[in-house]
């Protein structure tokens, strides 16, 4: 809200700068955004007004403020009552009774409408507002002033001589003063006459019932709209006006007549004419309440030592009423701060006026207790550790994204990734779901990068995703994605394995990390990735994530046409594995291995078998528990994987390194060359493969 | 010196390998070797002359194994040094590691913002980022069709239930604030199903938020961490002890930082917590708008009716509630004046931290 100095200095003697009101009132609640200084040195102060301080939506209300902490008395404009000079017969009729409380109707014969004056046209015009005439800007000057919206209707405009406030009772044609004709729904309250609609109530004016340079007879509107009410209105027709703005802010119901008092003495001395009748309809009245307050509660909430008598003091300088009862305040606070419902709410007032910057600062005394950090947080740091010592950069995407993911990855129908959840208001109109799959994100990062010639790039983000359930909350997920580029540019050192393994490389210590052992491969099923160079990983059944390298048309779709793109992607749920990342602690977590007391056997194979055996099944030939129900093989790693000159087209030898070990003894060679010779037959009946020479 | 001796080093001298050595020593300690061959002669002697006899053999035994061992580890360091001779290397060639990526400036803050949050014992509390509008708003004191609603851009999920912004609606979440009352509701169930009293909280709650807004200045999505403390005898003093000793922890010691009177639906009293600007140093500049001041966080005193809401006894407990923005203390602490950078992906931006 705009305020002007000099009209501000009307209702207080001050003598401090702009800049120190501007730092008074900052200082106590109203922050002052911005000021500029106009042509003939008065200076407007932009406020921004929370919503619960509607009674600072006028330069008086605001003026009390400041009265407050200066302790500078508040000099109100002069009121003069008007009597009913003679009955119009004008009646107002209030049908709605609980959304239109008060209702003062003001009846003015004979004024003449001009331009207002050039005082009232520049505090208008610096306080945002256009003027238009005498009649209306004089309805506006007094919402500036009082916070009071007000509302001139042509007398002569209106049929039947009565005006009725009622909820429409169907959708109703309502045509605006901006010329806009409009339907409003069944309930929006309506200021009407004998013959239908003049005026949205609280929002805006009818056209056909506006002031024009022909009219001589007015009424003046100013009411007590309930507050929702008028927000829905103003909500469903697209319409904020100051008096909407108002209004939904709740304005101050013993304050309806006097405004509209103030606006009559204006316009006669501004508009000339007389006051033919005076309506003033109030059959709701506003109670308000009364807070107990006690001075040891303002204390221990503040954590400051101020005196009865200060907080007394101050509650009346803000329009409180106060009655001290040995110690303890009962309060009433005005009419204008409905927001003053409860003793804290007071103790804000206090607070505010007393000044937070007397209030010292005292760190707390808390009673010790075992606190809950979840593993999850410290797996979390743990990850991005590893991942960023493994080369990799985390980025963060938005949530939003667009359902053209699903046809550029080709993600079949019925996939669960495609069970979305759908923002109704999106910035951006095609990215209006959130994401089930980080993937696409991590792909137009990489085309972002591309564009400014990157070579290598490394990404991976933990998000949560979203599926959609059907039933009320989402499911939300927690997901890893990591995606490695390479454009094959010139480098010192060749990286020793390729693509495919470098990105199984970054999967397994995560597994392992995660505490989760019990994984297994699948060839994948995922149409974006090359068939024969990727893979999926189960846990207990479930499919949990996949690795391996785009395809090439998957990057292509994607615009990223190198001579040969390098992509290597994977992605999985963190939140769901063996040991779920939200894991509570139990104990054992798990058992150590305690096996290496007694020495162990070493023996290596190396085996001759078709393409088609991968590495795993031979492992798993190996560590067969019928040959070694002892379960004395500790571990088994592969140390060669080679093709090519001296092996027999479309086969592969490999070479496996296993360590025998016993629990609770020595192992005597023998046994060992006997169990490893069984094994080894075992191996060559199975794959019908051949020892390497 | 024995014969014996005499002969083996005599032989020794013309080893110039590990390989050749390895051969000697086989040959003299070997099982077939020669000391294996004198001992052999022990039954052919005169029983009064094998004591002597063995005692000798034994000495030799001795004698040879610690010259061979001697002499092993002089051919061994001389290899390794010839064979590091024929490999030189150019100290100057970049070692060969991975490179380490970068770290996001978001992920650094919270981290940073979490530690000093759990060193005082605060734990960490999570929510959904799909709430409810009873989460979001409603138990937080933001009722509908009220101009509160306006102060947070709202994004709403599509949903069967209800067209309209109302109870059954779903939002993503506006703030963190939701958690403080799906961790105050818990607690209130705990606590009525084991009988135990209300325990005092505190916690942080970081994580993503949505608003419907777009420009350097604002993301449709960006970080915060709410925190709340409930316990006896929490007073707004407490409040600024505690967030002024957080902000000199993140910002330096000397940082001054004021408190003013604001409005949030669910604290009373509420402020708007200020630090003096860090480029200007109060003078006023394009960051602080000319104010001398940085606003940072958000923050009060519990309001009693989100306490009712939960079923805390506002009787005995009193607390407060603050929140703050990552984006912007990382922008505040890196000089970084487009949020936009954060949600690139680019990483000429992101390897720098
Ligand atoms: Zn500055």
């Amino acid at each position: 809200m705009l305020i002007s100095y000099n009209w501000l200095k009307e209702y207080i003697d001050f003598k401090e700068s702009p800049e120190a009101i501007a730092d008074i009132l900052t200082m106590s609640g109203l922050e002052v955004e911005s000021n500029k200084t106009l042509d003939d040195g008065d200076v407007i102060l932009e406020l921004n007004v929370t919503p619960n301080r509607a009674d600072c939506l006028s330069v008086i209300g605001v003026a009390r403020d400041v009265s407050a902490v200066l302790k500078k008395k508040l000099k109100r404009p002069e009121i003069n009552d008007f009597k009913n000079d003679g009955d119009a017969g004008f009646k107002v009729e209030i049908i709605d009774k609980h959304l239109c409380h008060r209702y003062c109707g003001i009846i003015i014969n004979g004024v003449n409408v001009a331009p207002s004056p050039d005082w009232m046209q520049k505090r208008l015009n610096s306080s945002g507002i256009r003027p238009i005439n005498n009649v209306v800007d004089i309805t506006n000057y007094v919402l500036l002033e009082f916070g009071q919206p007000l509302h001139a209707f042509d007398l002569k405009k209106l049929k039947g001589d009565k005006i009725i406030v009622r909820a429409a009772e169907e959708p109703q044609a309502v045509t605006t003063l901006d010329g806009a004709a409009r339907t409003v729904p069944a309930g929006t309250l309506l200021i009407c006459d004998a013959d239908g609609p003049v005026a949205l109530a609280g929002v805006m004016g009818g056209q056909g019932s506006a002031v024009s340079d022909t009219t001589t007879d007015i009424l003046i509107e100013s009411a007590w709209f309930e507050s929702a009410s008028i927000r829905v209105t103003s909500k469903r027709t697209g319409l904020r006006s100051e008096s909407s703005f108002r209004f939904e802010r709740q304005t101050d119901i013993d304050g309806v007549k006097n405004a509209a008092l103030r606006a009559v003495s204006l316009m006669i001395e501004l508009c000339g004419g007389r006051v033919s009748g005076v309506i003033d309809n109030y059959p709701t009245r506003y109670e308000t309440p009364q807070i107990a307050l006690t001075r040891e509660k303002v204390q221990g909430f503040l954590g400051v030592q101020i005196t009865g008598d200060e907080i007394e003091d101050i509650l009346k300088r803000l329009d409180f009423k106060v009655e001290r009862q040995t110690g303890d305040f009962i309060v009433t606070p005005p009419s204008f701060r409905r927001d003053i419902e409860l003793e804290a709410d007071l103790i804000e007032e206090v607070a505010r006026i007393y000044g937070y910057n007397n209030i010292p600062p005292v760190m707390p005394e808390l009673s010790l207790a075992i606190n809950n950090v979840s593993d999850k947080h410290k797996k979390l740091s743990e990850l991005r550790h590893s991942l960023r010592y493994a080369g990799f950069t985390e980025t963060i995407n938005y949530s939003f994204t667009t359902r053209e993911d699903f046809t550029l990855l080709d993600i079949p129908a019925g996939d669960e990734r495609r069970k979305v959840v759908t923002v109704k208001n999106p910035l951006q109109k095609d990215y209006d779901i959130l994401r089930t799959f980080l993937l696409p994100s991590l792909l137009r990062n990489l085309k972002y990068n591309i564009s400014f010639s990157a070579k290598e790039v490394n990404i991976y983000e933990i998000s949560t995703v979203f599926f959609e359930t059907g039933n009320g909350f989402p499911a939300e997920r927690l997901k890893l994605a990591v995606l490695s580029y390479s454009s094959g540019g010139k480098k010192l050192y060749t990286e020793p394995a390729a693509h495919f393994y470098r990105i199984k490389g970054q999967l397994e210590p995560i597994l392992s990390g995660l505490r989760c052992v019990k994984y297994e491969l699948r060839p994948s099923n995922e149409d974006f990735l090359e068939n024969d160079q990727s893979a999926d990983v189960f846990i207990g059944g479930e499919k949990i994530g996949f690795f391996g390298l785009l395809s090439a048309e998957t990057a292509a779709r994607f615009e990223m046409i190198d001579d040969k793109p390098d992509i290597a992607v994977f992605e999985m749920f963190i939140d769901k594995t063996d040991a779920p990342i939200e894991h509570e602690r139990t104990i054992p977590m798990f058992s150590a291995n305690l096996m290496f007391k007694y020495p162990s056997i070493e023996r290596d194979i190396a085996i001759v078998v078709d393409d088609a055996y991968q590495s795993g099944d031979i492992i798993n030939l190996i560590k067969t528990e019928h040959l070694d129900p002892e379960r004395l093989i500790e571990s088994v790693e592969i140390f060669d994987h080679y093709k090519g000159k001296n092996i027999p087209e479309g086969k592969k030898s490999l070479a496996f390194h296993i360590v025998y070990r016993a629990r609770e003894r020595t192992l005597l060679e023998s046994e060992i060359d006997a169990l490893h010779a069984e094994i080894v037959r075992r191996i060559i009946s199975k794959t019908g493969g051949a020892l390497r020479a | 010196m024995t014969a014996l001796q005499e002969l083996f080093l005599k032989e020794l001298e013309a080893v110039t390998s590990t390989t050749a050595l390895r051969e000697l020593r086989s040959r003299y300690t070997g099982k077939n070797g020669v000391i294996t061959g004198e001992l052999k002669k022990l039954p052919t002697l005169a029983p009064h002359e094998r004591a002597a006899f063995g005692k000798q053999v034994n000495t030799d035994k001795v004698f040879i194994e610690e010259r061979l061992k001697e002499y092993e580890q002089v051919l061994i360091s001389k290899e390794i040094k010839s064979k590091l001779s024929k490999d030189p290397v150019d100290i100057t060639l970049p070692g060969y590691y991975k490179k380490p990526g970068g770290r996001h400036p978001v992920t650094i803050v919270l981290a940073e913002i979490a530690d000093i949050f759990v060193s005082m014992g605060f734990s960490i509390e999570e929510g959904p980022e799909v709430e409810s509008d009873y989460y979001n708003f409603s138990a937080l004191n933001i009722p509908r069709n009220h101009p509160a609603r306006d102060m947070q851009d709202t994004f709403y999920i599509e949903n069967s239930a209800d067209g309209q912004s109302g109870e059954g609606a779903f939002v993503l979440r506006t703030h963190t604030s939701p958690v403080q009352i799906r961790v105050m509701e818990k607690r209130v169930n705990e606590s009525r199903t084991n009988g135990t009293p209300l325990p005092p909280l505190r916690f942080i709650a970081p994580g993503k938020v949505y608003r419907c807004d777009s420009d350097v200045s604002h993301s449709p999505m960006f970080h915060q961490v709410e925190g709340l403390v409930v316990d006896k005898n929490i007073s707004f003093a407490n409040l600024k002890g505690l967030l002024e000793g957080f902000l000199h922890k993140v910002f330096g010691p000397s940082v001054p930082v004021r408190l003013r009177p604001s409005f949030f639906p669910f604290t009373e009293p509420s402020a708007e917590v200020d630090m003096g600007c860090y480029f200007c140093k109060g003078g006023g500049c394009r960051v602080c708008k000319g104010t001398g001041w940085i606003e940072i966080m958000g923050a009060g005193m519990v309001d009693p009716r989100v306490f009712k809401n939960v079923g805390y006894d506002t009787g005995q407990y009193s607390g407060f509630a603050f929140g703050m923005g990552i984006e912007r203390i990382a922008s505040l602490k890196y000089g970084i004046d487009d949020i936009r950078l954060y949600y690139e992906g680019d990483l000429r931006f992101l390897r720098q931290f």
